[in-house]
């Protein structure tokens, strides 16, 4: 199991790292955007809410065991908190977990989240010896499902009326994919 | 909220009723069955491990809120425990629970599974206020997702290697079925089902040509009226369409290569309650036509029936493929039809401007 001072992902334009108090600024920047949280069971977020937020994942940095990994995603150009990458493992299933992530809107539409979803997955099945990821989303949500499946995620489902979110019942697309297909085509990282 | 001492609900055969200590000797009967248990993550039970199960079951009937009903099932007739049903709280928030039953082999076959699933929805919809209901179960275990079919529940998804138990990794077949769903079924569904097959009502099936057509008629004009409820942006189209002029285009169909009709009746009354037509074009290409099983003998096996029979007729003409069309609106079939092996490949738009911006999406 990681150490969590040294839990530190790199990819090409991005590095994956613990989130930390002051990160929520830049966090705050797009919670707040409605185009962001479009699809997320909140409105945009208040200072207040996000400051609540950020203690609350590092809460989860020390959980024993730890269930939840939510990476903080900077971009090396600028150092900026650009988003958040995060696996959840399922209490009650077998080496499982679910994927999800947010993108600030400025960073759209340059192949930065499945960059870093790559990331992810390599260490939930490489570190954390997971067995399955899976992803949902709103069958709205093009962009969020272009990604699951250029990772080669295989939908599985759609889950009618399956949560109630922002006043309505809303259906979810269910991706995920399994340690056995991801190792024919993708490294893990050491 | 329910309290446990009262919590009881009746089918015409079975008591459904919360656990006590004594059930664990009949419980054990098919908790130790290997052929019962082969699909669950346990068993076969020793006798301690049965014990344990039941005491569970009870402890988990004092929980406030309580979220875990797993209920025995009574025979009335001998007042036997033959099985266990459970609805078991998987998302409060979204008000959804899990669907779960056990039988005893000795009374595999008669419906009960089906009878008490069936109260069992009744009851986490009425009683419980749930919007939405699952059940899974392995892909291999026809029985069980046939219950999840006769109940009213649609496949959603499969879940590959999600659990791994007694040595291997399980995939699962998830379904589901959602109140306001229910609603409209529970009218539709007889409370109690004799036979695994059609319902406990005998049905006959013919086979008939193109010369018979108007046989259908009446059940056509109750599926076109079916069309014009669920349409959203061609009930004009279909208000004007009329039996003859669907008869015609039959015929034709029938000059040029060859029309079948499988027909649904009941065996008592001798009435027609479903059809299916099928047609062969000169090409080789099979299509089913038209296919409708009245409301009161659906979820029965009727419609699978007329379908396996149309499909082996298209077998033994030699089809190069077979098609059919889904009206926009009906989409709610696609699960019947995937289940024979069809799957959704083109969508047909049609201009129309007269409709304008005002639908919306």
């Amino acid at each position: 199991m990681p150490n969590n001072k040294s839990l530190v992902l790199e990819t090409e334009r991005l590095i994956l790292r613990e989130f930390r108090e002051e990160d929520w600024r830049d966090v705050q920047e797009y919670r707040s955007d409605p185009a962001v949280v479009k699809y997320l069971p909140f409105e945009p977020a208040t200072e207040e809410e996000t400051k609540t937020l950020i203690t609350k994942i590092i809460g989860f940095q020390k959980a024993q065991p730890r269930m939840v990994y939510n990476f903080a995603l900077i971009d090396k150009k600028d150092d900026k908190v650009i988003g958040s990458c995060s696996l959840e493992l399922s209490i009650d299933g077998d080496k499982q977990g679910e994927i999800g992530y947010v993108l600030n809107r400025n960073n759209w539409n340059q192949g930065l989240m499945t960059e870093c979803a790559r990331k992810v997955i390599s260490f939930g099945f490489g570190q954390l010896g997971m067995h399955r990821i899976f992803g949902g989303c709103d069958p709205a949500n093009t962009a969020s499902y272009r990604v699951m499946e250029k990772l080669g995620m295989q939908k599985e489902g759609h889950l009618r009326e399956h949560e109630f979110r922002k006043g309505a019942w809303r259906d979810i697309l269910l991706y995920s994919i399994l340690e056995h297909e991801w190792k024919k085509n993708n490294q893990y990282i050491s | 909220m329910q309290d446990k001492t009262n919590l009881m609900l009746e089918t015409e055969r079975l008591i459904i009723r919360d656990f006590r200590e004594e059930d664990w000797r009949d419980a054990h009967e098919y908790d130790s069955d290997p052929e019962v248990v082969k699909y669950q993550p346990f068993g076969p039970n020793t006798e301690e491990e049965t014990k344990a199960h039941i005491s569970r079951a009870i402890a988990r009937q004092e929980e406030s809120p309580r979220t875990f009903y797993d209920f025995a099932i009574v025979r009335k007739s001998d007042n036997k425990l033959i099985g266990e049903c459970s609805i078991n709280i998987t998302n409060a928030g979204n008000k959804e629970a899990m669907l779960g039953y056990l039988l005893n082999r000795k009374d595999w076959n008669q419906g009960y599974i089906t009878e008490a699933a069936r109260k069992i929805i009744a009851f986490g919809f009425e009683q419980l206020g749930l919007h939405r209901i699952i059940a899974s179960c392995d892909p291999a275990n026809t029985g069980s997702y046939r219950v999840m079919e006769k109940s009213g529940m649609q496949r959603e998804g499969y879940l590959r290697e999600e659990r791994m138990f007694k040595g291997v990794w399980r995939d699962f077949l998830l379904y589901s079925i959602l109140e306001k769903e229910w609603q409209n079924l529970k009218n539709a569904l007889p409370e109690k089902e004799d036979k695994e097959n059609d319902g406990g009502r005998e049905v006959e099936y013919l086979e008939k040509n193109q010369n018979d057509l108007d046989i259908i008629r009446p059940l056509w004009d109750k599926l076109n009226a079916h069309h014009i409820t669920v349409s959203k942006y061609f009930k004009d189209t279909r208000a004007v369409t009329t039996f003859d002029m669907r008869k015609k285009q039959l015929m034709e169909k029938s000059y040029q290569g060859a029309l079948r009709i499988d027909l649904a009746r009941d065996a008592v009354t001798k009435e027609y309650i479903g059809y299916c037509v099928t047609s062969v074009d000169p090409e080789k290409q099979g299509e089913i036509e038209s296919i409708y099983v009245e409301k009161d003998y659906r979820l029965s096996g009727i419609g699978d029936s007329l379908m396996t029979r149309a499909l082996a007729w298209l077998e033994t003409v030699t089809v190069k493929k077979t098609i059919l069309g889904v009206a926009e609106g009906n989409e709610g079939v696609f699960a019947f039809y995937r289940r024979h092996n069809f799957y959704p490949r083109v969508t047909v738009l049609m201009h129309r401007p007269e409709l304008g911006a005002k639908t919306e999406q």
